[in-house]
């Protein structure tokens, strides 16, 4: 009985290996058949998202748009809103140090976000319809951010566009809306962005952007400390320096000042830390 | 010119460090602190001079209807009694972290006023003023391109002559449509009249 037992097996395992052979075949083609799949789906969104970019940068040219006039904001005269292929371009990895500044990286951010959003939100500012507080995530207050009433949705929209952005590389993360944890302060960079759009704009444009500072400065719940006739503010669970800087100065602008301000203690604008004091100077 | 007099107190008060001696107690009602390096104290006399204390009455004609202020001036701003005044002037004023604010006219504040008290007559406060922001600021208000923020405003114990006048009710009203966040005022509406019929002592102006 052992004996036949014995043999059965013997003759067995050829045709065991073989069947595992076989069906380790099919696991690696149909694996590898997926991964190409899973790649082709992904080269397709991203050629979609490029043509969408490449579109919106056509229309542009061809017609008014609000954003546009942000173009001149950028302090490089000779750069206007980067085309997709350019912002697709800055993703690629390179051996190039990357010589963008704030401002290009901002034009990105614009870029990528979509333009008639942008426009309900800007044109929702310029006619009053917002407020500039929010309740927090965790509900244990407020803080300063674009309160869209006619297109809170949108404004949300935005805000997840910009952070998924941030997170896939799309756009570069700035280092001054660079919350204390790492991730991108992407409520303090949707009130920038609306905010400079209009800032280059009309008349009324103009206007509305000084009234989002005063409204931004007057809501602010940032508590100081007077030394020596000196202001000091001690940073923040989830402050970004930008957010700081909309505090105390109604725009994202002076986060710069404030940096310089603190060099000996701030390394760069993304590395503030909870329960640092800064120097806040005057305006 | 006013203003810039009144700005001066205000720093002097907010921006000399001063350290408290006592504290009121229910066994002692006798308060020492120092203020820019001057002590004063707060005292209760066992007689009270009721000239004084008559002197703080106005009469019916002085004002635009009853002369009688309300109980409660607004919402979220608590009405306090001495002990409260004493204690806020003791462990705040003292060290130049809240104000103690008497709403008269300069006149009538001649009559004598609360040591420590600064004179802030709500005609300062009127938007024709050109210090007005000034003046805020040196209560702790914060200014960015004429905007305010009071976010760092320093609270404050508002009094006036007492229950017959108006003078803190209006400077209170006029405080809070300027911004002056309601959880950082008080009212003590006993003022001058209750506070010299107390016993309680009084700076005189000249001193």
């Amino acid at each position: 009985m052992t004996t036949t037992h014995t043999g059965k097996s013997t003759s067995a395992l050829p045709w065991i290996i073989a069947v595992g052979a076989v069906t380790f075949a099919i696991g690696a083609v149909g694996a590898l058949a997926f991964s190409q799949a899973n790649q082709s789906r992904q080269n397709n969104a991203f050629a979609v998202l490029a043509a969408q970019l490449a579109d919106m940068q056509v229309t542009r040219a061809q017609s008014p748009d609000l954003l546009a006039i942000t173009a001149p904001v950028v302090v490089a005269p000779s750069t206007s809103i980067p085309s997709a292929s350019a912002v697709l371009a800055a993703r690629a990895p390179t051996n190039m140090p990357d010589t963008r500044t704030e401002e290009d990286k901002i034009a990105e951010a614009i870029a990528v976000v979509n333009r008639n959003k942008m426009r309900m939100l800007t044109e929702g500012v310029v006619a009053g319809l917002y407020t500039v507080t929010a309740e927090t995530a965790d509900g244990s207050g407020s803080r300063i951010a674009l309160n869209s009433l006619n297109a809170a949705s949108t404004a949300k929209e935005l805000e997840r566009i910009l952070s998924q952005a941030a997170a896939n590389g799309d756009i570069e993360a700035l280092g001054s809306v660079s919350a204390n944890g790492g991730a991108i302060d992407s409520k303090t960079l949707l009130f920038d962005l609306v905010q400079r759009s209009l800032e280059d704009g009309s008349e009324k444009e103009v206007a509305a952007a000084k009234e989002m500072s005063r409204r931004a400065f007057e809501a602010s719940a940032a508590k100081t400390q007077l030394v020596n006739g000196q202001r000091f503010y001690t940073v923040q669970e989830g402050d970004s320096l930008a957010y700081i800087s909309l505090q105390f100065y109604g725009n994202t602008n002076s986060y710069q000042s404030i940096f310089e301000a603190n060099r000996t203690a701030i390394a760069s604008p993304d590395k503030i830390q909870v329960g640092q004091r800064l120097f806040i100077p005057e305006a | 010119m006013l203003s810039h007099k009144i700005s001066g107190a205000l720093a002097i008060s907010i921006g000399l460090s001063t350290s408290v001696i006592a504290q009121a107690t229910d066994d002692a009602l006798n308060v020492g602190f120092s203020v820019g390096g001057v002590k004063q104290s707060f005292e209760q006399s066992e007689t009270v001079d009721t000239a004084q204390v008559a002197s703080h009455f106005r009469t019916r004609t002085s004002c635009n209807g009853p002369c009688l202020a309300p109980l409660s001036v607004a919402s979220n701003v608590p009405t306090i009694g001495e002990r409260e005044v004493i204690s806020f002037v003791a462990t705040q004023v003292a060290i130049g972290k809240g104000l103690l604010i008497d709403s008269r006219n300069i006149n009538d504040r001649g009559t004598g006023f609360i040591s420590t008290s600064v004179n802030i007559p709500s005609a300062l406060l009127q938007s024709d003023n050109p210090f007005l922001n000034d003046i805020l600021q040196a209560m702790g208000a914060r200014e960015f391109q004429g905007a305010l923020n009071f976010t760092d405003a320093l609270p404050l114990v508002v009094f006036d002559d007492g229950p017959s006048t108006l003078d803190a009710p209006d400077l209170i009203t006029t405080l809070l449509n300027l911004g002056y966040p309601a959880d950082k005022i008080s009212y003590y509406r006993g003022g001058m009249l209750v506070w010299t019929a107390l016993g309680l002592n009084t700076q005189d102006a000249k001193s």
